[in-house]
């Protein structure tokens, strides 16, 4: 806006002092008419500026025929100045324009003195067009002319500039009109000076309705003080402000949010405000709000299970203690039929199986819930012993045997009986799921990579397609054998302790060669 | 040999099993199976208005915490506030089933409390009583 206003005020000042020559030049002429007559120097002295001016200067007669030229014509038109005397002036303006010339110079012909500016395309002598900005000033009953004198240039670069300026400011005023993004200026003082046209759409503001407001009146009040802090903060620092989120009033009555972002250019001439770029992100914050609500109710969903299920495993736990409580009791040697001792010793297997599943439940129970877990280090081969040294009889009855090496990683700061745990469950399956072919081989190592110390524990049992269970190895109640004392618990308890702490665990496995679990502690 | 040990918990089951252990062991002479806090308070209550030489106060209370109504720690704030002249005569001994473990460490700071057992109880706690001499010097003063 600003270039084209320029570019106007200059084309006024050039028209300005070419009307000034002319005057000057018909001054000379018809006041001093007798002086000149008298005075051959004096005419040759005017001659000699007028044919030198950068400005064409051509006579026309009455008739539309030239009867003279300045030197300037060869300049812009590639004519020597008398080439063109006697020719008809309109017959080398451009077609398309000659109605308009041709009924101008008609016009003027009534008429005395400056006319207005015309524009048309004039023929070069290298047979194109240029772009020709002429002024007439109708001098026909002056005996010193009896002409019209026209002073002209060209104006094609000029118009090509213009043009090119034209087009790049439509450029960028369509593309502020176009997108979504809202584009506001304001003042040191917080009124709106411009508001591009995607504001009307998402505000429902007729256009210029918010101009000369002050965004104070469309912010939020809970919002203002801090959108208000960061707007004096942006004027006395510069630069560019902080991302902020407020909510703004639209047409309805109604705020919704936006996200802004605001750029001083108070120093830059052409903007001379606070250039605020933002968006509507309503949508953004009304699923963060729902989200919000959901993360409530999710955490009292979650704190109401966790409720549930220490009054589930406290209320099956009392009655299972009872009942393991009188199988001890419970003197087998009186009890006087075979039939009896079965079905007591049945109940017996069955009341301890499931006293240790719910103890395994409860022990998890405490895992989840506890973020807090006292952590020393733990040396590997004092857990691993503690562990063979309890299942001792097992170990013997199956033939099995443990190699261990922890010479590269001797401790870890880990859990105590949470290390323990991890052997014993370990242990414990492998010696459930060993093969009928050979005796149970343990293997286990550990080494420290970077951030980790790593336990790779490996036996030679039954194994398991891997494939089919990869992702439900350690979860909850997953069984992947028929065997009568699985609980499918024991793995998900280690997995459960391991990642309390931040550790890992994978598993691998082939089906007839054995398994391989590696442990990731995080040092 | 205690003269007298209460048992306190909703569940008969543990009050037949606390029984039959305590007389494998010969804990004691009689014991007071009540159901819940309250009862247990108003048995304090009874004896307080005896005089001295007819009351019978127990030497050990066996204390569940999770009972319906008036739980273990209603009990104990109560028996506090309003009983503090049994209190260098009675120990109380929390049995209880050991799920929430807010509730041990609750326990163990718990001036009033003497011990915190798992339930079930077993031989070995009335064993290990009967050999403590901290137990000891209260029950036979």
């Amino acid at each position: 806006m600003k270039s084209v206003n320029k570019i106007f005020h200059d084309t006024f000042l050039r028209i300005k002092a070419r009307f000034q020559l002319v005057k000057e030049i018909q001054d000379e002429y018809s006041e001093n008419v007798d002086e000149i007559r008298e005075k051959n120097y004096s005419d040759d002295r005017v001659k000699l500026i007028v044919q030198n001016i950068s400005d064409m200067v051509t006579l026309v007669n009455k008739q539309g025929i030239i009867v003279y030229n300045n030197n300037a014509v060869t300049r812009i038109l590639g004519y020597e100045p008398e080439e063109l005397n006697g020719k008809s002036m309109l017959e080398l303006v451009h077609p398309d324009d000659q109605e308009r010339v041709g009924n101008r110079f008609t016009e003027v012909l009534q008429k005395e003195g400056i006319g207005e500016l015309i524009e048309f395309r004039f023929l070069s002598k290298f047979g194109n067009y240029l772009l020709i900005e002429s002024v007439g000033n109708i001098q026909l009953n002056n005996p010193a002319f009896h002409a019209v004198i026209l002073i002209s240039r060209d104006i094609t670069e000029k118009r090509k500039i213009e043009d090119s300026i034209k087009a790049s400011e439509e450029r960028f005023r369509s593309l502020i009109h176009h997108i979504s993004d809202i584009i506001t200026i304001v003042s040191v003082k917080g009124e709106i000076i411009y508001q591009s046209a995607s504001a009307r759409q998402l505000m429902g503001y007729e256009e210029n309705e918010l101009r000369k407001r002050n965004f104070a009146e469309i912010v939020h009040p809970e919002d203002f003080p801090a959108l208000m802090q960061s707007f004096q903060k942006l004027i006395e620092k510069g630069g560019v402000s902080e991302l902020a989120e407020f909510r703004l009033l639209d047409k309805n009555g109604n705020y919704f949010y936006i996200e802004a972002q605001a750029t001083n250019q108070l120093n830059n001439p052409y903007i001379k405000g606070i250039v605020v770029n933002s968006r509507d992100i309503s949508i953004r914050k009304k699923a963060e709000e729902e989200r919000k609500i959901l993360i409530q109710e999710l955490t009292k969903n979650n704190s109401d299970l966790k409720q549930f299920s220490y009054i589930v495993s406290h209320n099956l736990r009392a009655p299972l203690t009872n009942l393991t409580s009188m199988i001890k009791l419970l003197d087998f040697s009186t009890v006087s039929t075979d039939r009896s001792l079965k079905l007591l010793n049945g109940f017996k297997s069955t009341t301890l199986h499931l006293n240790d599943t719910l103890n395994d439940l409860i022990e998890i129970l405490v895992i989840k819930d506890n973020t807090n877990i006292h952590t020393e280090n733990i040396y590997f081969e004092k857990a691993l012993n503690k562990i063979i040294k309890s299942i001792k009889i097992l170990f013997a009855e199956t033939n099995t045997v443990i190699s261990s090496d922890f010479s590269s990683a001797q401790f870890v700061k880990f859990n105590e009986p949470y290390l323990e745990s991890i052997f014993q469950n370990l242990i414990t399956n492998s010696i459930r799921y060993r093969s009928s072919d050979r005796n149970p081989e343990i293997l286990i190592h550990t080494e420290i990579q970077g951030d980790y110390t790593i336990l790779t524990y490996t036996d030679n049992g039954i194994g398991f397609d891997i494939n089919q269970v990869k992702d439900k190895i350690f979860g909850l109640h997953q069984k992947f054998h028929h065997h009568p004392e699985s609980r499918g618990i024991g793995l998900y308890l280690i997995h459960a302790q391991i990642t309390s702490l931040g550790g890992t665990i994978s598993v691998d496995s082939e089906i007839d060669k054995g398994t391989t679990f590696k442990v990731s502690f995080k040092n | 040999m205690l003269d007298m040990v209460m048992s306190v918990d909703d569940d008969s089951m543990v009050q037949m099993i606390s029984e039959i252990i305590m007389s494998d062991e010969g804990f004691c002479d009689s014991i007071v199976k009540l159901e819940d806090g309250r009862l247990a308070l108003e048995y304090f209550e009874e004896q307080s208005k005896l005089p001295l030489e007819k009351q019978k106060i127990p030497e050990l209370v066996f204390l569940d915490i999770n009972m319906p109504v008036f739980n273990g720690w209603d009990f104990l704030n109560q028996y506090d506030k309003d009983f503090k002249n049994f209190h260098n005569r009675t120990k109380i001994i929390v049995l209880t089933s050991g799920v929430d473990p807010e509730t041990e460490i609750k326990a163990v700071e718990h001036p009033l409390i003497f011990k915190y057992i798992t339930k079930p109880l077993e031989h070995k706690h009335i064993a290990e009583l009967k050999e403590d001499p901290l137990f000891n010097s209260i029950a036979n003063s």
